[in-house]
């Protein structure tokens, strides 16, 4: 498609809002303007460069990029214009995603340890070797009849489709991951509630936007997506308030910020949600016909929450709430982003369920301009299906401490093996850092330095984080720009889409995709029959392409791998998807065991069959819902067995003794804080991901050193000036660190970005050079000396005792001018 | 048909600060460490809890009256008739005039090469009918770039709809990049805190 | 309402000490030329032994200045492009034309004078003359029309260079006269005139008029400073930046006090014929001109643009 920024412009809401910002620009405008993207030019040569399609993997976001090449060399990356998420742009991380490639401290070939664990001592080995000895330990493993005790924990996994049936057919479902440092608390109230976790903000068609606890022009899940359509959605004349504790670019480009005590913002949720029941401006259909309470129960049950009480709490002028509570609902479509500041607490899963709440009785669940359930696009998998493990250790998955923690607790997965919850023989590590991103990064390496808790440690990186410092074994993993996967993500166009991540260059040194290394192992182990004689990951792909329902018919692997991205054109955004009724053949069982039936009560159509002979107990029983004698599709439950309603009362939360109704939860460490005890909160920024891109020299070039962000009233009282060093002391460390006096803060709370204070990873954020590092990159030209601080060393490990998340916003602390006074 | 001439819109009522722009310059242009063709200023300014912060993004403003090239010994810097100001690598001799001249130092001395350097406007691009790369990659599509010679031009409209400014009018430069919604503060060069 | 920055990038400064050191030497082969011209051309009795040591001085600092400029590019080899082309808007295309030209002319003079022949080249030194008094110009004009700043663009500048031209003209001369062996002083001063001891002896006009230099360029320099006083945000940092702030030093010990006051106290004073105080007072009032280039230069550029 030749995108010029004409054609842009023509193209559907977005190209209203840009016209619209922009004034009267003449209709009769000449189609002359240059062109947007798809195209890139050598600037030494002149030449076009060689295109491929890819998907970026700087954050989960997934954009549809395209890199282009010279002289086999990855020398650019832009956004893929047939994307149809991100249209062809891409944030600064993923502009740097170059860096990445061509890190001069990228690990290029297997490496064993030699001296004692974590003392850096490594010893290139070949690929036959470290597959040898793996193969070797997981099949004593296997053989010893006690699978589970191989444990696979990652971080950024956009692997599952072989992880999945590699350890299926391992036998062991002992796989850790990292949602719990970041939004399970959110998603276990969203599974709760309305089944699938995830949601899509429609900002591009929204009139009001209120941002609670996140910062969706800076960081996000699917950032880039969101982030356009809410900057469109401004434009177009949009109001947008946000809740934050610091002045994030978000609340800064919003119409008002209003900095709100930490822990609160479900209480305000409940405060304005008690502002429009009270004042009738509630969405009565949709709350009697779709959600299991009626507007009388919620009358009373939010009566107690008084905007006076919320003021109290969090801060925010009680007729500031009531004046929001109206224009939210009122101002249509509205919508809340809620993310990580919202749910990263103790109370975090309730208060995304009060969100959740709001939203519902505002009417803005699943419509247009509203809250809509995710929609993402369904590749075939030319794979089988090895049965499903069930064994798994304790401690990755600790149902007896957390029964609703439906994405695990990963912050204690280490803590828990350390304390024996769990024998370990294999710790594989895949894209996860946990001394560096986990609380109590101390803790965490106490137990992986212990060899009795974790006696062999295999982990596949590309480059050396502080995790693979504390490996026995380096596998050289490839980077997500010389790779294969089928990818997808929840779409802000509302109509589902895949695209296709493919290597644009072909993997450095010795390096190898995990992908591949599994495929490999898994046909040594002798567990390979699912790989249908698979061979490699580009196999994979390309069957999996010529098998995808509507890819195939435009093409399949021909199609994508040159376009990148595929979605059906002729479909339109199918809003308000639960009320979809269900088809007769839909009722009907699928064989002779199985029988469809209704519940009375709820109205849950579900089956029974072998495995469910009796009661609805899981999601894979559930069919539909019945409504004043029609079936429709309901809230589809996902993992929880919930009616198919959208559970504002929850028998789930009251089976396992918790509110069954959304409601304030104070968190206990806040209770008690003495007057000169702040709020230690800590936030990204727009150039970086997590931990993992300062090794990208073009990002920490931009953000290397970090600050504690101080309210001037705050910092005067303990004498700090801008630029003084601080100690920032919680119970479980301290940290020196530069004040940066902002008076985008509030004044009892000190936030700091955690990108910084690496001790591995490479030159260009840890000032060393990683043991296999090669060249010098662009030593010379490296102009930062200071690599900041790392706040996860003082944050205990604390858990929500719903949702499993990591409280990483609650952590109390002092903060005082160090002796060393001006830094 | 008159010349073209090439010029950018920066609109900052879309512009959120993201410095995409800033990256996708280092790497289109392989920029090293240390200096940059195009960068963000962020100016904060406010008083508990009214605070805003002000973004400004920063390229070569491509003067139609550019002080480096009228300062330049060697003619290594010039004007294109298209208004694209550039530096021929192969006549520079470093001597640093243009630098010191530029009101709004968008030029550097390269470390490795010792000529001076800075944005062009990504001509090899725009050659070749292709938006510069930190057009292409605006996430919030604030920079707008075109010929301001065309009356039916993107640019055209924006800057003879809008109260454009651009930076330092006073400094006699006429630059071709224009900001709609631009902050004073931020406009200004001032170290004052 | 405050503002504070919270991101930029920074800015490395083009220019630094070396260029400092340029324009000091350059002026110090300006203002030797013009007073060996002066002594040529006027005829001033007793000062033959003067004119001649500044007639050597002013090839010799002419070609370190060129040497200097060329040192300082980015790409010396390349220093032969200001002549292939000329720029009639920028003040270094015509810079170096003018003090290629100076240095010829500065040394075919030089020649003559080593021949004793330079009564008989009036018109050379008419025309060295003229060059060097378009080096001061040249060299002010490339700060004035060289970055928005406050401290540059004035057009006090030329006037004030073409002061310290004569500052350290002619102190160079004292200064190098007074080092000079008795025997080389014999030679200069072959004509038998104003040779004595181990050294040329300036006469004691030549210091007060190295004091009368002095002066004039603190007068320039209080009535620039006034100016900016009132100006600008920039102009107010950055005067107060000079007499308070990170150049006080050297403005008001470097240039102020050692490079000025106790010069003009030596040079118009009682130690006036002492040549040993003379030479101390001239190397002084070189380091004081190199002193105030150093606050021009850096403190000009100490302030970001944007």
């Amino acid at each position: 498609m030749e995108l010029t920024r004409r054609t842009f412009l023509k193209l559907g809401a977005a190209g209203a809002a840009t016209f619209a910002i922009n004034g009267s620009l003449s209709g009769a405008a000449r189609a002359m303007e240059l062109k947007l993207g798809g195209k890139d030019i050598s600037r030494l040569t002149r030449k076009e460069r060689q295109a491929i399609p890819s998907t970026c993997m700087q954050c989960v976001t997934a954009c549809g990029i395209i890199g282009y090449v010279e002289d086999d060399r990855l020398v650019k990356l832009e956004g893929n214009p047939e994307a149809s998420n991100n249209r062809g742009r891409m944030c600064a991380r993923g502009q740097a995603g170059v860096n990445q490639v061509y890190d001069p401290d990228r690990i290029l070939y297997p490496m064993r340890r030699v001296g004692q664990r974590g003392e850096g001592k490594w010893k290139r080995i070949t690929w036959d070797e470290a597959l040898n000895e793996i193969t070797a330990k997981l099949k004593a493993v296997r053989d010893g009849g006690k699978p589970e005790e191989f444990v696979f924990h990652y971080g950024r996994n956009r692997m599952s489709w072989i992880l999945d049936p590699f350890m299926n057919a391992f036998g062991s479902a002992s796989v850790g991951n990292h949602t719990s440092i970041c939004e399970a608390s959110k998603f276990v109230a969203q599974q709760s509630m309305w089944g699938p976790y995830q949601d899509v903000n429609d900002v591009a068609n929204a009139k009001y936007i209120l941002v609670m606890g996140c910062n969706p022009l800076e960081a996000h899940t699917v950032h880039n997506a969101l982030c356009q359509r809410v900057i469109d959605a401004r434009a177009a004349g949009a109001r947008m308030v946000t809740f934050d504790v610091r002045l994030s670019n978000t609340a800064a480009r919003s119409d008002r910020w209003y900095p709100i005590k930490p822990g609160t913002d479900g209480l305000v949720a409940l405060a304005m949600a008690n502002v429009i029941i009270q004042n009738g401006l509630y969405d009565e259909e949709f709350i009697e016909t779709w959600t299991n309470v009626t507007v009388d129960e919620l009358k009373e049950h939010l009566a107690q929450f008084t905007t006076e009480m919320a003021a109290r709490e969090s801060g925010v002028p009680a007729a500031d709430i009531e004046k929001i509570a109206v224009e939210f609902a009122t101002i249509k479509p509205s919508t809340v982003i809620s993310y990580r500041g919202m749910v990263s607490h103790y109370n975090g899963m309730m208060n995304e369920r009060c969100v959740m709440l709001l939203e519902a009785i505002a009417g803005n669940i699943d419509v247009k301009g509203g809250r809509c359930l995710k929609r993402t696009g369904k590749w075939a998998n030319p794979f089988g299906s090895p049965k499903e493990a069930k064994a798994k250790i304790g401690a990755v998955d600790p149902k007896k401490d957390y029964p609703l923690a439906a994405h695990k607790v990963a912050q204690e997965v280490l803590p828990r093996i350390g304390k024996g919850e769990g024998k370990v023989q294999v710790y594989w590590t895949y894209c996860i850092n946990p001394p560096y991103v986990m609380p109590d990064g101390n803790r965490q390496m106490e137990v992986l330095k212990d060899e009795k808790a974790i006696p062999f440690h295999v982990c596949s990186d590309a480059y050396y984080s502080e995790n693979a410092a504390l490996a026995d074994l380096i596998l050289p993993d490839a980077t997500y720009l010389e790779r294969y996967d089928p990818e997808t993500s929840p779409s802000f166009t509302i109509v589902p889409f895949i695209q296709v991540r493919q290597a644009i260059t072909n993997p450095l040194g010795e390096s190898r995709p995990t992908q591949d290394v599994l495929m490999e192992l898994a046909r040594r182990l002798g567990i390979g029959d699912f790989l249908n004689g698979i061979k490699d990951s580009a196999e994979y792909l390309r069957k999996a392409a010529d098998a995808t329902e509507g890819l195939k018919d435009v093409g399949g692997w021909e199609y994508i791998r040159k376009v990148g991205a595929w979605y059906d054109k002729g479909k339109k955004p199918d809003y308000k998807s639960y009320a979809k009724e269900l088809k007769p053949e839909d009722l009907k069982p699928k064989s002779k065991d199985e029988r469809i039936v209704v519940d009375g009560k709820t109205g849950t159509v579900y089956k029974l069959d072998k495995d469910h002979p009796d009661k609805y107990e899981s999601d894979k029983q559930y069919v539909g819902i019945r409504i004043g004698g029609k079936y429709y599709k309901g809230f589809k439950p996902y993992k929880f067995p919930i009616s198919g309603k959208f559970e504002i009362r929850s028998a789930l939360m009251a089976k396992y003794g918790f509110p069954e109704l959304p409601t304030y939860i104070p968190i206990p460490t806040h209770q008690s804080m003495k007057p000169d005890e702040l709020i230690l909160t800590t936030f990204k920024v727009n150039v970086h991901t997590q931990s993992r891109t300062q090794n990208c020299k073009w990002l920490t070039e931009i953000h290397n050193d970090n600050a504690v962000w101080i309210n001037p009233v705050t910092a005067a009282k303990r004498g700090v000036a801008d630029g003084d060093l601080v100690k920032v002391t919680s119970k479980v460390g301290s940290m020196e660190v530069r004040a940066r006096v902002t008076e985008g803060i509030h004044p009892g709370v000190v936030a700091v970005s955690f990108h910084s204070g690496h001790w591995q990873y490479g030159r260009y954020c840890s000032g060393k050079k990683a043991p296999a590092g090669v060249g010098d990159g662009e030593d010379r030209h490296v102009w930062w000396k200071n690599f900041g601080v790392l706040p996860n060393l003082i944050i205990p490990v604390a858990t929500d005792p719903i949702g499993g998340g990591q409280a990483y916003m609650d952590t109390v602390v002092t903060v005082d001018k160090t002796q060393a006074g001006r830094g | 048909m008159a010349d073209k001439r090439f010029g950018m819109v920066i609109d900052l009522r879309r512009c959120h600060g993201c410095k995409a722009c800033q990256v996708a310059c280092k790497s289109e242009n392989d920029v090293p460490l240390g200096v940059w063709r195009s960068w963000v200023k962020e100016v904060e300014q406010g008083t508990y809890p009214n605070v805003k912060r002000h973004f400004l993004p920063r390229l070569c403003n491509h003067c139609e009256h550019p002080a480096c090239v009228r300062n330049c010994p060697t003619g290594a810097s010039y004007k294109r008739p298209d208004g694209v100001v550039l530096v021929d690598r192969n006549k520079c001799i470093g001597c640093r005039y243009c630098i010191a001249s530029c009101p709004y130092q968008s030029r550097f001395l390269l470390a490795d090469e010792k000529v001076a350097d800075k944005c062009t406007f990504c001509a090899h691009r725009v050659d070749q009918g292709i938006v510069p790369a930190c057009v292409n990659t605006c996430i919030a599509r604030a920079r707008i770039f075109g010929d301001l010679n065309d009356p039916n031009s993107e640019v055209r409209q924006l800057v003879d709809s809008h109260p454009v400014q651009v930076l330092k009018p006073e400094a006699g430069q006429s630059p071709s990049v224009f900001y709609i919604g631009a902050d004073d503060n931020a406009m200004r060069g001032s170290e004052a805190g | 309402m405050n503002a504070s920055i919270v991101y930029d990038v920074f800015h490395v400064n083009p220019f630094g000490w070396v260029v400092a050191v340029y324009f000091t030497v350059s002026a110090m082969a300006a203002g030797a030329f013009l007073l060996a011209a002066a002594v040529n051309l006027l005829g001033l009795k007793g000062q033959q032994a003067v004119g001649r040591t500044a007639a050597l001085v002013a090839p010799l600092a002419g070609a370190l200045a060129g040497l200097l400029l060329i040192a300082e590019l980015g790409r010396p080899t390349r220093f032969w492009r200001v002549f292939t082309h000329f720029n009639p808007a920028s003040p270094v295309s015509w810079g170096a034309f003018i003090l290629l030209a100076f240095i010829i002319i500065a040394v075919l003079y030089a020649r003559t004078v080593l021949a004793g022949k330079e009564e008989g080249s009036r018109g050379l030194v008419a025309a060295g003359a003229a060059l060097a008094c378009l080096i001061p110009v040249y060299t002010g004009f490339e700060l004035v029309r060289g970055r928005v700043s406050p401290l540059w663009n004035s057009p006090l500048i030329p006037v004030l260079f073409f002061f310290a031209a004569g500052v350290v003209g002619l102190s160079a001369v004292v200064l190098i006269g007074s080092a000079l062996t008795a025997g080389v002083a014999r030679r200069l001063g072959a004509s038998g005139v104003a040779a004595a001891g181990d050294g040329v002896a300036p006469a004691a006009g030549l210091g007060k008029t190295i004091a009368f230099f002095l002066a004039g360029s603190l007068v320039l320099v209080v009535i620039q400073l006034l100016a900016l006083a009132g100006a600008s945000t920039e102009a107010v940092t950055i005067v107060r930046k000079v007499l308070a702030g990170r150049f006080a030093v050297l403005f008001w010990g470097g240039y102020l006090a050692v490079g000025t006051v106790v010069p003009f106290v030596i040079f118009t004073g009682r130690g006036a014929g002492n040549r040993t105080l003379q030479a101390l007072a001239s190397l002084l009032a070189v380091l004081g001109v190199f002193a105030l280039r150093l606050v021009d230069i850096i403190g000009g550029q100490s302030f970001p643009l944007n």
